[in-house]
């Protein structure tokens, strides 16, 4: 018995390349491997959950500069109370700022309207141009109050339709044609909002969301001028999905 | 001594020698295999840690900006009180936020809320007159149109000692004149 095991460790078998010390630093790096593996899946889901909050991040903040964009219209209505109500209005005149949407237009703000009742609005032709009344910290003129919001760029797009309201057939809602003189009316703002950047450690993340309201004059004064816009309460609704012309699609 | 014994006796010390040459070489190796499992654990140890500090920082950052917009939503409130009684309250603060919901928080937030105030002014260059920056004592015009930009900031420290903060600014209009 004791040859037989003289002659194992002879050839070996005892030997360095059979020690149990390997067994262990095969062991030790075994379980690093488990566990480097677990943490690197920890790794990837705590990357995923970042990127989530970043994006859910990015959506609220798309909502607020969505927001904005409609605060900002109406203060720009405030300031052009009279004009929009009436030099705006005349046909042909070189004021004329409000065009009749066209039943077939599908791009902004007319494609964001029914097609049955589309011909009933006025458009403000594109985004509103701001620049006349709003001048940013610096004095200068600005398009907009608010470009950032944190570590995101803030773009916000106003549109405007008008609606003179028909007080003779109250079912129409809107006059399908323009009266010479101004009404009662209602205008629907429709701002798209849009935030981009974000952390940079993360990937750069760009999301939109489209909020729309309507501001009417409140109240009546003999002074025009203190007849006021203000938002017609249960007006405000929002959504996070447009289509390709930025109209709005329904949450 | 018979022949048999000594063999015995030869055969046993080359057993021994062979066992203490192994042993030696097995603690080696399992030094190393110790120090590689070390260092493997705390650089995983660390990235962990990493991982942990960046969910609360997403955490705490998330929590921050439902407070700045519910605070914006306050002073929207504020505004569209009749009369402009609220709009006017709308001015420069600081505070505190320890408990939400009556859950105190494991990081309180600094809050704070700067207020600019612009007034639609006579222009030169404009018809209709500009929006201009007034003091926040300056007194309100019946027939001029008037908002606030506000900025809401939460600051707070991070586990790690690092300053952290989300600022959200929004445009807060007078609900009626």
């Amino acid at each position: 018995m004791i040859a037989a095991k003289c002659a194992r460790i002879r050839s070996g078998a005892f030997g360095p390349d059979h020690q149990r010390g390997v067994a262990t630093l095969i062991v030790a790096l075994l379980l690093l491997g488990i566990i480097s593996a677990m943490t690197l899946f920890s790794l990837s889901y705590g990357m995923q959950d970042r990127r989530a909050i970043d994006d859910e991040m990015a959506a609220r903040l798309a909502q607020e500069a969505a927001q904005t964009g409609l605060d900002q219209g109406l203060q720009f209505f405030r300031a052009h109370l009279r004009e929009a109500g009436s030099d705006w209005l005349s046909t042909n005149g070189p004021k004329q700022q409000w065009e009749r949407c066209m039943a077939t237009d599908l791009s902004m703000p007319c494609g964001a309207v029914a097609a049955a009742v589309r011909t009933n609005y006025l458009r403000h032709p594109g985004a509103l141009d701001m620049h006349d009344v709003f001048v940013d910290a610096a004095g200068a003129a600005t398009q907009q109050l608010i470009v950032k919001m944190g570590d995101y760029d803030v773009r916000y797009d106003i549109y405007a339709l008008l609606c003179l309201v028909d007080t003779q057939h109250p079912q129409q809602q809107c006059l399908d044609a323009a009266p010479d003189h101004i009404g009662p009316y209602a205008i629907t703002l429709i701002s798209y909002g849009t935030v981009a950047g974000g952390d940079k450690a993360a990937k750069s993340v760009e999301r939109h969301s489209i909020a729309r309201e309507t501001i009417a004059p409140h109240g009546a004064s003999s002074h025009a001028a203190e007849i006021a816009l203000a938002v017609v309460p249960g007006s405000w609704s929002d959504a996070d999905r447009v289509d390709a012309n930025r109209n709005y699609v329904e949450n | 001594m018979p022949i048999a014994s000594m063999q015995t006796a030869t055969m046993l010390k080359i057993d021994m020698d062979a066992r203490s040459r192994t042993r030696g070489s097995s603690l080696l190796d399992q030094l190393t295999a110790v120090v590689v499992l070390s260092v493997g654990l705390l650089g995983l140890a660390g990235l962990q840690g990493r991982v942990q500090s960046m969910a609360a920082n997403a955490q705490n950052q998330t929590l921050a900006l439902t407070l700045a917009q519910s605070q914006i939503e306050r002073l929207r409130g504020l505004a569209d009180l009749p009369g402009g009684v609220g709009y006017e309250k709308i001015v420069k603060h600081t505070d505190t936020v320890k408990i939400i919901g009556g859950q105190r928080l494991d990081t309180p937030f600094s809050l704070r809320i700067d207020v600019a105030r612009y007034q639609l002014q006579p222009s030169a260059q404009a018809d209709r007159g500009r929006y201009l920056a007034v003091d926040d004592d300056a007194p309100l015009q019946p027939g001029s149109p008037e908002f606030k930009r506000v900025e809401v900031t939460l600051a707070w420290t991070s586990k790690t000692g690092v300053p952290r903060s989300v600022s959200l600014p929004a445009l807060i209009s007078r609900g009626t004149f």
